[in-house]
């Protein structure tokens, strides 16, 4: 990946502009608002609370119902629609883990080079000899399966990844005049990487960023669907077709929509984060 | 030739010590786990601490842990991944058999999943800004972000459920017998001559086959496309259409071989994506495979199962990339000097 530029500080009207060329991307951005809407007005979006009990048991979607009613007779559409706040949160919190501690092992290694970057992702090399989901399911294995310890398990196994593109972008920048300057009139190590490094690469993480929220809340829906992540009661995504997989027969509708919101929210967070490398990397426009 | 020699030996290091840290991470990690595997195993009720230390010490668990690493991975090396805690059975002969079976679901998936990539990102590169391009595009992104247990489930509402075309699950119908030959169940049914347990055997593998190959040939599609784009515009194009020859010809010929590289690359890197997939996959469809025997392990605490899996599936990988890498200079000669 390629040192991308930002548009000029405080522009995000610019950005927008330049974003707007992409119907894609504006999707992918107008479904994102949209579900942090909805997260943020669960509560009163949801006619039930998510352990309330309606009458009947696994009725297929009506208009009072309209995901139907799941097999102890909870409504599914407000199950899933608190589920969004759950499953945000799990991307971002995920995220934050990735991007604290990936970026921070990425720069060091990207600005001081040598031993510490060769010792940093040599490590690194080691985590990611793992297929993703084997890591995520060993981590989240060994601190027991909890939401908490799903969030924690998808956020180091990313950490290399992020560490990678921090490196590339760090290299990148680390050469240029900009910063030759500030060494030259004396700036520390820490004031160059927080003033000069940091605000340069923040491109390449914005895009890796957004790409990883999707990423990440694919990862906790498999984490939770194989009984590791969230536990029922927990209306998360994954844990409700965990639910739902014993009803496929008899309840196919269970499975569908939990699905359907996992699909649509990944998607959307890929077309946002395609369009953003696009937008960022002038190369790739075509 | 000596400096490839020598390249492939600091690989071949670098990938044993690869597998080494993490044969000491992941052994760390299963210690780590909350539970008892004897207790799993035997029920809390009725035991006595007694009768626990006894079956402890049985099992060489009662040794500090830095022991039973070492002793562990000596026994590792020698080719002797210990027994399993829940049925005693020798795991090393139990997990090539499950892998035996993950492999031809694996080899399945590529196969689909690399085919229909490259097919549909070439035809997208050369048909670029068609409607064709920009579905086949937006299918790409939907595949990478579909989850992939929810699309087994859904092939199962719809093929097995609805249709009644193909079966839920598992490898093979009860009344159906196999003759264990090599222990690749459809190599088997080949090698015997059961056209009834074959038939048998493919029916079971196509929805498997068709959920673990949807985002890989997704990214491959991607892949191919751009790396078509890259190449599709050089002067060798212009100059051998110059010369005659046909454009079908001159994107078989020399588009491919050079587009072919970033290609092989996301093939050989998807391996980690085809194993981690299969996990999923086989735990949806009941799939008796190397993923699903590891899972099994994990929800019963049998250490010496889920260690070995998981240095078998690091092992498939390191050796998967090393191949990938040394491939290229098949492909590109530029590479091999």
């Amino acid at each position: 990946m390629s040192a991308a530029t930002l548009p000029p500080a405080g522009s995000v009207l610019g950005a927008l502009k330049l974003l707007a060329e992409r119907p894609s991307a504006m999707f992918g951005l107008a479904v994102i608002a949209s579900l942090v809407v909805v997260a943020l007005l669960a509560p009163w979006i949801a006619p039930y609370a998510a352990d309330d009990f309606t009458e009947g048991v696994l009725e297929p979607p009506s208009w009072a119902h309209l995901f139907g009613i799941d097999q102890i007779g909870r409504d599914l559409f407000s199950r899933v629609i608190l589920g969004t706040r759950i499953s945000l949160r799990i991307g971002l919190l995920a995220v934050g883990i990735s991007l604290a501690f990936g970026v921070t092992l990425g720069v060091l290694a990207g600005y001081f080079g040598g031993w510490v970057d060769a010792a940093i992702m040599r490590v690194m090399d080691v985590v990611m000899a793992l297929p993703y989901v084997l890591l995520a399911v060993l981590i989240a294995t060994a601190l027991g399966p909890s939401l908490e310890n799903g969030i924690i398990a998808i956020g180091i196994v990313r950490i290399p990844r992020f560490a990678r593109v921090a490196r590339a972008a760090t290299l990148a920048t680390v050469e240029l005049p900009y910063v030759e300057a500030a060494r030259c009139i004396g700036a520390s190590h820490p004031r160059i990487i927080a003033k000069e490094i940091l605000p340069n690469i923040l491109g390449p993480l914005i895009v890796y960023g957004t790409l990883s929220l999707g990423d990440a809340i694919l990862a906790a829906a498999v984490l939770s669907f194989l009984g590791l992540g969230a536990q029922p009661p927990t209306p998360e995504w994954g844990a409700l077709l965990y639910e739902a997989q014993k009803y496929l027969t008899t309840a196919a509708y269970l499975s569908l929509f939990p699905g359907l919101f996992v699909f649509v929210t990944v998607l959307s967070f890929n077309l946002l984060g395609d369009g953003l490398r696009d937008m960022l990397d002038p190369k790739s426009r075509r | 030739m000596r400096r490839v020699l020598r390249t492939l030996w600091i690989r071949l290091f670098n990938s044993a010590l690869v597998i080494a840290v993490l044969s000491v991470v992941v052994f760390g990690f299963m210690r780590m786990i909350p539970g008892d595997p004897i207790l799993a195993l035997m029920g809390t009720e009725g035991i006595t601490d007694a009768k626990l230390a006894e079956v402890k010490k049985e099992l060489g668990l009662d040794r500090p842990l830095y022991v039973q690493y070492l002793s562990w991975a000596w026994h590792v090396l020698q080719g002797d991944f210990g027994r399993s805690i829940q049925n005693n059975e020798p795991v090393l002969p139990m997990l090539l058999e499950r892998l035996k079976v993950t492999a031809e679901l694996a080899v399945a998936a590529t196969i689909l999943g690399s085919s229909l990539g490259i097919l549909i990102g070439v035809v997208s590169a050369v048909r670029r800004n068609t409607i064709f391009d920009s579905a086949s595009m937006i299918g790409a992104l939907s595949g990478v972000s579909m989850p992939v247990f929810w699309l087994g489930i859904i092939l199962i509402v719809g093929f097995s459920v609805k249709l009644d075309i193909f079966p839920t699950g598992g490898l093979v119908s009860h009344n159906t017998r196999l003759v264990a030959v090599t222990g690749f169940p459809l190599l088997d049914s080949l090698i015997t001559g059961q056209r009834a347990a074959t038939v048998d055997i493919l029916k079971h593998m196509v929805l498997p086959t068709v959920t673990l190959a949807f985002a890989p040939a997704a990214l491959v599609a991607r892949t191919t496309r751009a790396s078509v784009l890259e190449v599709i515009n050089e002067d060798y194009v212009n100059a051998g259409l110059a010369r005659g020859l046909s454009f079908a010809g001159v994107v078989a010929r020399h588009v491919m071989r050079n587009a072919l590289i970033p290609v092989v690359t996301i093939i050989g890197l998807e391996i980690g994506v085809y194993l981690g997939g299969s996990i999923v996959t086989e735990s949806v469809f009941s799939y008796p495979g190397l993923g699903r025997y590891m899972m099994q392990g994990i929800m019963a605490n049998d250490y010496p199962v889920v260690q070995g899996a998981i240095i078998l599936y690091a092992a498939i990988i390191v050796v998967v990339n090393l191949v990938v890498d040394l491939s290229y200079s098949a492909i590109d000669p530029r590479v091999r000097s």
